[in-house]
């Protein structure tokens, strides 16, 4: 007892354990879709989220210090703007005053000795503190009349980045009363930590400012993947742009990814296996207790488990080599773009280099001739391809300008003339102008004939660069321009650095100007130097972008399809450039590979988990048949046991040896024994001794199997054989029974039914008995009714007969006696039918005597016989007689004739006055009879009287009407009945009448 | 037919020789500037205006056929500002002559443009000593005003006399003006014995604090009276930097006549006045004057008619030695003009009137006084005194009256 519960106890706790690591596996598995499908996306979403608002969070803070950082350093300004000294300098316009002089040149900014400027309302420059300004004050320029005339209240401008300062100016009013007299301008220099002051600039963000054309900002080179988020300082009218990193977010999305991953995964393994070790040591407990409970969901369990498996493994693999894929792709770009960038930086500095050469050539040189120039930029020229030329601006003046041109000309080019681009768009004389900026020396000059001598100050662009180099003192590069002799789509620059003369004498005395050098670049060919080196999986496009609002494309087209890129930002002498490096192969081919590992392994779970699945199902189905089948003979075991028991008649099953095996509950009643004292025991005890030798020579013989003989089988096996019984009480009674040989393999067995036929034997003979005595009675009665009908007869065959000799006797007094005549006829009429019933008497009597004379007879003929007969007596033209083809039978001729006859003379006798009689005879073959009908169109009867017409004497109308004796119909019943048929009528009053009767074929 | 063509064609003449008829009567507009401070001391500016338009009125602003308009323009002491609205003025051909305002600077500074430019430029309130001595013969600026050459003197004079000042301290505006007064002041204390007169600079636009330390440097420096040459903004700082100091210690203030060219007496009102001792030089004519003569009784309601009853007591009339000057300054520009033929030539004609106003044939009674040959050719040696229609004896001193009003002191 207490091993079996422990057993059942260990078993539940299988169960139990292995329902939860199932549950587990389900859940991991759903976590792992939810994972892949919902969660990551979402977790992603929320990193994504979180570090946009802390993105924007930190560009908002980025903003205010920034804002902080320049309010302050404009109430320094404004403070000192307050000066009276300085309001008054404005208001005399009062360039010489040394107090503002001395109280300006003492002021000290950020550290360092304040460069500022004064100007009046005429944007004079009436005190400026340092020759080395950078910022621009000329009175043309917005920022001036906007103070002046109070739309702005300060001006700010980016100046220039050099390391890690940026140098800006604040502009603010001079007021006096409130009234707005002169600027004061403080141009500042800050270190980048002072501008951003509290920002912990780490490697992975960056700050830049863009205003106009100049962005100046912390270096963004450690920057893998920048996102930039950017504000519009309006009042600074400067773009802030904050500038984070990428790389650590995707890094870390990845990673909580992956570990999310590898968690359900560890999770689902572990589950997995000892789901399995436990569904393998359930099964062998479930075999042993034989527990069909939730076997169904076991067999399922594993595909399902296999199938949830599969699917999170492939898409695991998925996600994962898919990230595998981007990271490389992406590390692969970023360091092809920070080498290229570099590159490309690296070679315009060293053009820049080149520019400065050039520049420190001709501040270095009393004058420079074109043999000296050339001899000069040869080298560069040699070195550096991309270089399409250098060239010597120098800035001269109208009266100059002859002077030049003949020197030129003198030189060798006969042709050389100061030009411009004319209405037309040709190249012309350039018209005539104060000043003109001719390119004069160009190096080489093949495939650059037309620049030379061209005045750049003809061309806006041009000029306006020119002015800035000049004013900043420094280089200066043009947005795009087409260069000479260049296709039009292919975008060029120049960067100009202007020369000025060396004989400054006061600080706030303007350089007089020299001219530029300028040197000129093809983009295409700055690009083609490093794309020579580049994976040509790679695609470069630059865009000029110091005016964020009409950004120029400088090399390349925008790449719209998704795929990976990388920007960086380069600065070039004013000017920003956006390199953008895309990876050609898009994302989608990226994760082809991905993709077509997640089908691949789709596919192969569901192959595995179809293949579980039917092996399950076939083993399902088998097993189910199993089953079925058990059942099915349990319950036909089950049946024929209780057919046996429940049987009227005794079963005794008896071996090949004649011992009994089985003994039903009628055996034991008809023998007197029980089944268990049988049981067991020869068959003999149940037969008199007098029958055992026969059973004994059978059995003998069947044991005897060299022999192979049965001797005396017959009167055993088969059914319905007689023998006696003896019962235990020793009574001897007849039996029936019926053997059967049942053969098992290679076991012979008989079953017998046997039946007490003691009552059925006292029955038959008393019923013998009994026909014998009604046999005596009915030839007696039969011979007494011929006898008398036969008898009769004679008696009113002489009434009849003398009555009609009486009448013809007595004929002349009947004359005139009516009543006598009608007397008379009463008498013979009442003769004739006694006569007519007594022969039909006769007829119905001698029917059953005659049965056994069967004679082949042909229907058919026998109609023809009857028609004839029949229309001979009627007129022709009021009866007709119609049938199918009719078969031949076996029966009585003559009965057969009278049944016909019968049937087809009624059809035509009661018949309505004004109708035609029609009688159609046909026969229809069933299995083992005829059916014959026999329908008219006479005057038809009631349903109530179908049986009625078949009585003998029943009649349905006066005999006024239809004469008869009322035994027709009776007879044709006889003789049907007598030939083992049915007669019977379908029929409606005034329709006709159809007669059935049934014929045996035989 | 031909009477229609004849209506058309008379309807064409008719209609051209009104054209023609608007045409002239638009050539005939005389064009009268002010480049004045019409915002910092604007009362002084609006002063001079309605001297000006008083005066014109008089003649229903027409002379000679040529209707008058005037153009004020801005300069707000501003020397550049000044000389864009010159150019303005110059520029423009019906332009005839140019008022000042307030502000000796500007026209100090621009004075050799202003005489370059042959600009006829009046002055009614502006006292810088160099404004009418333009080296040269042909100078263009007039001035009917308090002269610094002689103003100088005077408020020196009623200092060391009248305030028995002993250490006075000369507080001067930076600016040429100031440069102006020390020179003359210096000057006229030199006739006090006092060679090396105390002497404190401030620049416009000094604030209170600024005000407040040079006031406490100056009273310790032993300075028992404060000759103050400044205008309205800069006098009401200094005059509540006195108030600041404690009643036994604070100094008289002679000022020159700057201080009345804006709202000084409602900055620094009756009440706080009665603790400060505050003279300013004025020309000797006032409004408030017990003696009124029957032209300026005149000139009064015409004032009240013009002004539409806005001005009805002379207390009414703020910076009022503003339209006085102005006024007197246009009664002779008027008799200039109608001595001179104007031609339609600008340039013919400001210096028609130029030579008109130094060769006036008839005296030209004013509200200050008749003017008999006001003016007369400059020569800076022997006639230095050439353009300017008042001289000394025409200046008095004056304070504020417990109603705001300027009252004369007439001794």
């Amino acid at each position: 007892m207490n091993k079996t519960n422990l057993k059942k106890e260990a078993s539940n706790k299988v169960i139990i354990f292995r329902t939860v690591v199932g549950y587990s596996i389900g859940l991991l598995s759903l976590l792992m879709l939810l994972s892949a499908f919902i969660i990551i996306p979402k977790i992603n979403t929320l990193f994504e989220e979180q570090y946009d608002k802390d993105t924007k969070r930190e560009l908002k803070k980025e903003v205010a210090l920034f804002n902080n950082f320049i309010e302050s350093q404009r109430r320094v300004i404004e403070d000192l703007a307050k000066f009276p000294s300085i309001t008054n300098a404005v208001m005399l316009s009062d360039a010489d005053n040394a107090s503002v002089n001395g109280l300006l040149k003492n002021v000290v900014i950020g550290g360092e000795k304040g460069r500022l400027v004064l100007q009046d309302i005429e944007a004079n420059v009436l005190v400026q503190t340092t020759k080395q300004l950078q910022g621009i004050y000329t009175n043309e320029e917005p920022w001036i009349e906007e103070i002046l005339n109070a739309s702005k209240p300060y001006h700010f401008q980016l100046l220039n980045q050099s390391q890690d300062s940026i140098l800006f100016k604040i502009s603010v009013p001079v007021l006096y009363s409130g009234f707005v007299e002169g600027i004061l301008t403080g141009e500042i220099k800050a270190s980048l930590d002072d501008v951003f002051v509290n920002q912990v600039l780490s490697s992975d963000t960056a700050i830049t400012l863009t205003q106009n054309e100049l962005t100046v900002g912390t270096s963004t080179n450690k920057i893998v993947l920048a996102r930039e988020n950017t504000a519009m300082l309006q009042g600074l009218n400067v773009t802030f742009t904050y500038i984070t990193d990428d790389a650590p977010l995707l890094k870390r999305e990845r990673s909580v990814q992956n570990l999310i991953f590898s968690v359900l995964l560890a999770g689902l393994a572990v589950s997995f296996i000892l789901f399995s070790l436990l569904s393998y040591t359930g099964a062998l407990q479930r075999v042993k207790l034989k527990s069909k409970e939730n076997s169904r969901v076991s067999l399922y369990s594993m595909p399902i488990i296999v199938g949830v498996l599969g699917v999170s493994a492939s898409i695991i693999t998925f996600i994962i080599v898919s990230n595998a894929k981007q990271v490389s792709v992406e590390n692969n770009l970023i360091f092809e773009s920070q080498k290229h960038v570099q590159e490309v930086r690296e070679n315009l500095n060293t053009y820049l280099g080149i520019l400065d050469s050039v520049n420190a050539f001709f501040s270095a040189s009393e004058e420079v001739e074109r043999q000296d120039f050339k001899v000069f930029v040869e080298s560069f020229l040699v070195q550096h391809k991309s270089i399409k030329a250098i060239e010597w601006i120098p800035s001269i003046t109208h009266e100059e300008r002859l002077v030049l041109e003949d020197k030129a000309r003198l030189e060798g080019f006969t042709n050389f003339s100061i030009n411009e681009v004319n209405q037309d768009g040709n190249l012309a004389s350039a018209t005539q102008r104060e000043h003109y900026l001719p390119v004069y020396y160009l190096e080489p000059i093949a495939g650059n004939e037309n620049a030379l001598g061209f005045d750049l100050a003809s061309n806006p662009l041009e000029l306006k660069t020119l002015i800035k180099a000049q004013e900043s003192e420094s280089k200066v590069a043009t947005s795009k321009i087409t260069l000479f002799e260049e296709d039009i789509t292919k975008a060029g620059i120049f960067i100009f650095r202007p020369v000025f003369y060396n004989d400054k004498k006061q600080v706030t005395e303007k350089l007089k100007l020299q001219g530029f050098t300028s040197i000129s670049l093809r983009v295409e060919d700055l690009v083609n130097e490093v794309l020579l080196g580049m994976d040509s999986n790679l695609a470069l496009f630059i865009q000029d972008i110091s005016d964020p609002e009409f950004p120029e494309t400088l090399y390349g087209t925008p790449q719209v399809v998704e795929s990976f890129s990388r920007d960086e930002i380069i600065n070039l002498a004013g000017r920003s450039w956006r390199i953008k490096i895309y990876s050609k192969a898009n994302k989608t081919e990226y994760a082809q590979s991905a993709w077509g590992m997640l089908i691949t392994g789709l596919i192969f779970s569901g192959i595995i988990v179809l293949g579980l699945v039917h092996l399950i199902r076939r083993r399902e189905y088998v097993e189910q048949l199993v089953v079925q089948r058990t059942a099915e003979l349990t319950a036909s075991e089950e049946h024929h046991r209780a057919i046996v028991e429940l049987a009227v008649d005794g079963l005794i099953t008896i071996d090949k040896f004649g011992i009994i095996e089985r003994f039903n509950e009628a055996a034991e009643n008809i023998f007197g024994y029980p089944s268990k004292e049988v049981i067991g025991s020869n068959i003999k005890i149940l037969m008199p001794t007098s029958s055992h030798q026969g059973s004994d020579d059978y059995f003998k013989n069947k044991q005897d199997e060299t022999k192979e003989q049965i001797i005396s089988i017959e009167r055993y096996l088969g059914s319905g054989k007689y023998a006696k019984g003896q019962h235990k009480n020793g009574t001897i009674f007849p039996i029936e029974v019926s053997v059967s040989e049942i053969k098992l393999g290679s076991t012979i067995k008989y079953s017998g039914i046997v039946r007490d036929i003691s009552d059925r034997v006292a029955f038959e003979k008393e019923r013998e008995q009994f026909i014998e005595k009604l046999t005596d009675s009915n030839e007696e009665l039969e011979r007494f009714a011929f006898v008398c009908s036969h008898d009769l007869q004679e008696p009113l065959r002489m009434i009849r007969s003398f009555s009609e000799k009486l009448q013809d006797h007595i004929k002349e007094d009947l004359e005139h006696d009516e009543k006598g005549k009608k007397y008379f006829n009463f008498v013979i009429d009442g003769a004739i039918r006694a006569q007519a019933l007594i022969n039909d008497i006769l007829t119905y009597s001698s029917i059953s005597n005659d049965i056994k004379q069967l004679e082949d007879v042909n229907i058919q003929d026998l109609i023809n016989v009857i028609k004839k007969n029949s229309l001979d007596l009627t007129e022709s033209n009021t009866a007709e007689i119609t049938y199918d083809p009719l078969p031949n039978l076996q029966g009585n001729k003559t009965q057969l004739f009278q049944l016909f006859q019968n049937l087809i003379n009624n059809g035509i006798k009661y018949q309505k006055t004004d109708t035609k009689a029609h009688v159609h005879i046909s026969a229809k073959e069933a299995e083992d009879h005829w059916c014959f009908t026999i329908k008219d169109n006479g005057i038809g009867m009631d349903e109530r009287h179908f049986k009625k017409i078949f009585e003998v004497f029943q009649r349905l109308h006066r005999r006024s009407q239809y004469a008869g004796t009322g035994v027709g119909l009776s007879i044709c019943k006889k003789v049907v009945e007598r030939h083992g048929g049915t007669i019977w009528v379908e029929s409606e009053k005034g329709m006709g009448s159809t007669f059935y009767f049934t014929l045996l074929k035989a | 037919m031909k009477k229609i063509i004849s209506s058309i064609l008379i309807l064409w003449v008719t209609q051209t020789l009104l054209f023609v008829g608007n045409v002239e009567a638009d050539d005939k507009i005389i064009h009268i500037y002010q480049d004045a401070d019409l915002s910092i001391h604007s009362q002084s500016s609006k002063a001079i205006q309605l001297g000006i338009e008083v005066a014109f009125a008089e003649v229903n602003n027409e002379i000679n056929g040529n209707k008058i308009l005037f153009k004020y323009l801005d300069h707000r002491g501003n020397v550049l500002r000044s000389k864009r609205n010159y150019k303005a003025f110059i520029n423009d051909p019906n332009a005839l002559v140019i008022y000042s305002g307030i502000h000796s600077p500007p026209l100090i500074n621009n004075r050799k443009f202003i005489n370059e430019s042959k600009a006829l430029t009046l002055v009614p309130w502006a006292a810088g000593a160099p404004i009418t001595r333009y080296p040269s013969k042909e100078n263009w600026i007039f001035r009917l005003s308090i002269d610094d050459m002689q103003a100088g003197g005077m408020i020196i004079d009623y200092a060391m006399k009248n305030q028995q000042c002993r250490k006075p301290q000369l507080l001067l505006e930076n600016t040429p003006w100031g440069n102006s007064n020390l020179v003359n002041m210096s000057k006229a204390l030199t006739t006090y014995d006092i060679q090396s007169p105390q002497v404190t600079r401030f620049n416009l636009s000094v604030k209170a604090k600024g005000a407040q330390v040079l006031t406490d440097s100056i009273i310790n420096q032993g300075s028992d009276c404060l000759i103050l040459v400044s205008n309205a903004v800069e006098g009401i700082v200094f005059a509540n930097a006195m108030l600041e100091v404690p009643r036994s210690k604070r100094l008289p203030i002679i000022s020159h006549w700057g201080i009345t060219s804006g709202d000084l007496h409602e900055k620094i009102d009756a009440k706080a006045r009665e603790g400060l001792a505050l003279n300013f030089i004025q020309s000797c004519f006032a409004f408030t004057n017990e003696t009124q003569t029957p032209l300026a009784n005149q000139v009064f309601s015409q004032l009240i008619e013009h002004t539409k009853g806005i001005i009805k007591n002379p207390a009414d009339l703020q910076s009022a030695v503003g339209f006085i000057h102005a006024y007197d300054l246009t009664k002779l520009l008027i008799q200039a003009i109608k001595q001179s033929k104007l031609t339609g030539n600008t340039l013919k004609d400001r210096n028609t009137i130029r030579l008109a106003l130094e060769n006036l044939s008839n005296p030209v009674q004013g509200l200050i006084k008749t003017y008999d040959k006001p003016f007369s050719v400059f020569d800076s040696v022997l006639n230095n005194k050439a353009h300017e229609a008042l001289n000394a004896s025409d200046y008095c001193m004056g304070y504020y009256g417990a109603t705001n009003e300027i009252i004369i002191i007439n001794e």
